[in-house]
């Protein structure tokens, strides 16, 4: 069984038109099972946990909300350094510089990586060239690699001069969740802690467009679940992100491999099964979904064939008409 | 529209306080006759489905049990039972008189006590609507029927009682997205419809009415294989129920079956004159309000489809026909004959066009004469001798079809114009296939945006409702094309004529205008 620890939710609150209403426990539900599910986490095997819903809305955003929350708290992200290694000469980068007075950002382009011997050591090198021309190239060691994040910003863009921008300041509403010091990071830096396959329309509008608000200290503060999710989809070229929406009609490819990925609904689940073999998977289920008893049947199979163990999640009792099943599959 | 969170708490609070009843009623006549026609099935076993005489004779019988156990018309309503199927079944027992004998008797038991239900006004599921929404009752209410063709039929007679008028009627379509009411009535047993109407209920208080010689039997089809379970409904029971001896007629029985055989003879006997023609492998599609459409069964062949999802939203967008399930929308065209794209294509291409369809014509007729005459297998050869890559029977039969533009290899087209004497201007009929092939994508291509911004101006509940909608695109010069609810596809295929694929037509064979 997984601790979950206390509620992240509490004080909640969502704006429902013309006023603030608290927010009703199934919203809670998901968060602390998106948070309980990454913390239940084993890189020896993978996690699968399906979720039947009467509705499929705001159950994976608040997952993601959970996953982004637990694993921000423990780093739990892409977060190996030797990625950097892995990148190809001209790939854009953003470059972050801290300071007392907050953070800055530059656009850089990667120029490889080498070994300098110091004091007998060999310690590695990242050259990065902040204009256009080549003129600011700099080597960065491996003791400041952390400051380089990805990112896939078109190379034309690049300034013509080094340039410095200034990052927004962490909000209230995102410290209230994951506390300042992770809050800032959050704004500063972007790992891919998890992947939601599913409609993007819905997605954006559970994600950007619902406004939320958590009482701290006495005083309401306001954001949204984009906030902390941060989906690279719907962030703009220079913001961190932390997570990714990928539409569930695409191509039915994606390169990288998230910790997590939520597989928001039937047919999310049936066309990219077979994707994300390396991640933890959660699949949401809408009941009123058209493929819903092919996806329940093809998913009743999979743990019939593949299931190594089960797992209690722990999540206590479950919102009215939603069933939780979770299991362990070795990794492929 | 995007579903908020005080729209989808309303969901969740709906399956927390869910109150779920059965109603059982009762109606003596209508009893007898439904058990007097299980009799004769069950006597009939396999008979029953396999003989046409058979089939053909409990069609309407079975069909008229279910409209009337599936909304809340009276026994005599002329939607559900003609005079003259009356005449028809009473011509079948004279006939049974002396082609199964042993039989006769339970057949025209089963008649005698048609006639009887058939002279009374009773509606028994009315009866039970009207005390179930009393004029205090909350709202907001709907009706749900199983079956979106007798949404009109019951419409009027609901609208004659000032309780149920403006209590809306909806299909289970409806009830998968956020709207929610105070109370719901489900006309029918709870087997008919699918789980979610009832695990994911969009209704504080769902009310099942339905006839107590139906067994009342429900739980869900499909669960999670292990974990925490959801709580399945408890249904409490108000009214007669079926007895343990008499057990109750299974619900499923009650729905009639989708007979494959009968809704092609139908269409054969139609087109009597185009089954002479050359044949293509189809897939049957029954669509909603009892219509049926032939598709391409090839397996690349597409169809344009309407993704509609409940939140509002909806794609156009081609579909392999082999994916299409039940639930999807098939856009087909309902006026001006059977494959929209061709009008608008020729529209596109202009005063051009008529020169391109006539060599397109002229190849394609050259082969089928050649095919008629030398017969296929000679023909595939003959055109391998002249250098064809894919000379098989079913490509030449593709080749053939008016709908296939041309053959994709260049190799084949140059075979055919070979061994049809139209090699000398090989050069023109390839310059006008290549301009019908352009006009076809650019067509495809109009109509989707066309259609998309229509489908966005549309009201999908509608759709949802009705399982169809008719859209006329004047821009495009393509008629009035029509989506449809797919209720389900036929395991197997049929040979058609290629003329027919696509062109809908009444799977009951009435009178459909195409």
């Amino acid at each position: 069984m997984v601790d979950l620890g206390m509620s992240y939710f509490v004080r909640g609150y969502f704006f429902n038109g013309s006023r603030y209403c608290p927010v009703p426990t199934w919203v809670q539900f998901y968060v602390d099972a998106g948070a309980g599910i990454s913390a239940a986490s084993d890189p020896k095997k993978r996690l699968v946990t399906a979720i039947a819903a009467p509705t499929r809305a705001y159950a994976a955003a608040l997952l993601a909300l959970g996953v982004v929350i637990d694993s921000s708290a423990t780093n739990n992200g892409i977060a190996c350094l030797d990625w950097i290694k892995g990148l190809e000469i001209d790939c854009p980068v953003f470059i972050l510089k801290r300071k007392p007075g907050g953070t800055w950002r530059a656009k850089g382009l990667y120029k490889g990586s080498y070994y300098r011997c110091i004091d007998g050591v060999d310690v590695p090198y990242a050259s990065i060239q902040f204009d256009q021309a080549g003129d600011s190239l700099r080597e960065l060691p491996f003791s400041m690699w952390d400051l380089i994040q990805e990112a896939d910003f078109p190379i034309a863009s690049m300034p013509k001069k080094e340039t410095w921008y200034r990052v927004a300041a962490s909000k209230p509403f995102i410290e209230h969740f994951v506390g300042r010091t992770v809050a800032e990071d959050l704004m500063t830096r972007s790992l891919l802690q998890c992947v939601i396959v599913g409609q993007a329309a819905a997605l954006e509008s559970e994600l950007l467009h619902t406004e939320f608000a958590v009482e701290v200290r006495e005083h309401v503060v306001k954001g949204n679940l984009q906030d902390i999710v941060r989906a690279r989809r719907f962030a703009s070229t220079m913001a961190a992100f932390r997570s990714d929406v990928i539409p569930v009609d695409s191509a039915g490819s994606y390169d990288l491999s998230p910790p997590i990925a939520i597989l928001d609904g039937s047919t999310a689940y049936l066309k990219w099964r077979h994707l994300f073999r390396g991640s933890d998977r959660i699949i949401v289920l809408d009941r009123a979904d058209r493929n819903f008893e092919e996806a329940v049947r093809t998913l009743n199979d999979e743990y019939t064939l593949e299931r190594t163990d089960e797992l209690d999640l722990g999540l206590g009792a479950a919102p009215a008409g939603v069933e939780v099943m979770a299991f362990w599959e070795s990794v492929s | 529209m995007p579903t908020s969170v005080a729209a989808t708490n309303r969901i969740y609070v709906c399956r927390e306080n869910c109150s779920w009843t059965v109603h059982c009623t009762h109606h003596s006549g209508f009893r007898k006759f439904c058990f007097a026609l299980t009799q004769l099935d069950q006597a009939l076993g396999d008979e029953a489905s396999a003989d046409d005489f058979w089939r053909d004779w409990m069609r309407p019988l079975r069909r008229y049990r279910f409209d009337m156990s599936a909304a809340p018309l009276p026994f005599d309503h002329p939607e559900a039972i003609l005079e003259e199927q009356l005449a028809s079944l009473q011509a079948g027992v004279a006939e049974c008189e002396s082609l199964f004998p042993d039989y006769a008797p339970l057949a025209r038991a089963v008649l005698e006590k048609l006639r009887s239900v058939v002279e009374s006004r009773d509606n028994p599921i009315l009866q039970l609507l009207t005390s179930l929404f009393p004029e205090d009752a909350l709202h907001p209410a709907a009706i749900l029927l199983k079956e979106p063709r007798l949404m009109p039929a019951a419409e009027s007679v609901l609208n004659l009682h000032a309780l149920l008028d403006g209590i809306s009627l909806v299909s289970p379509q409806q009830l998968r997205g956020s709207a929610c009411y105070a109370k719901l009535a489900v006309i029918g047993p709870a087997r008919w419809f699918p789980d979610y109407v009832f695990m994911a209920p969009r209704a504080r208080s769902i009310d099942v009415i339905q006839f107590d010689w139906i067994s009342s039997r429900w739980e869900p089809s499909v669960s999670l294989a292990s974990g925490a379970k959801a709580v399945v409904p408890t249904f409490n029971t108000v009214g007669a129920v079926p007895s343990l001896v008499e057990q109750g007629l299974n619900a499923m029985d009650v729905i009639p079956p989708v007979d494959w055989d009968a809704i092609a003879a139908a269409s054969k006997a139609r087109h009597a004159a185009e089954y002479n023609q050359e044949k293509v492998p189809a897939r049957l599609f029954l669509l909603s309000g009892e219509v049926a459409v032939y598709l391409d069964a090839d397996e690349q062949a597409t169809a344009t489809i309407i993704d509609a999802e409940q939140d509002g939203t909806a794609a156009v967008r081609r579909e392999l026909v082999r994916r299409i399930e039940p639930g999807t929308y098939v856009l087909l065209r309902t006026e001006g004959g059977g494959d929209y794209i061709v009008p608008v294509a020729d529209l596109i291409m202009g005063n051009q066009a008529m020169h391109a369809r006539t060599l397109q014509s002229r190849w394609k007729d050259s082969l089928a004469e050649y095919v008629r005459r030398m017969g296929m297998q000679a023909t595939c050869s003959a055109l391998e001798r002249r250098g064809a890559t894919h000379a098989n029977e079913n490509n030449v039969r593709n080749w053939m079809n008016k709908r296939k533009i041309r053959p994709d290899a260049d190799a084949d087209f140059t075979a055919i114009l070979r061994l049809v004497g139209l090699e000398a201007d090989s050069g023109d009929y390839r310059t006008a296939m290549k301009l019908i092939d352009s006009a076809h994508q650019r067509a495809g291509q109009r109509i989707r945006e066309l259609l998309l911004d229509q489908v966005d101006r549309a009201d999908l509940e509608e759709l949802h409702r009705l399982g169809r909608m008719d859209f006329e695109l004047p821009d495009a010069g393509s008629g009035t094309l029509t989506a449809f609810r797919v209720e389900g596809n036929s395991q197997h295929t049929f040979p058609v004529p290629p003329s027919l694929l696509g062109r809908p037509f009444d799977s009951e064979n009435r009178q459909w205008h195409e």
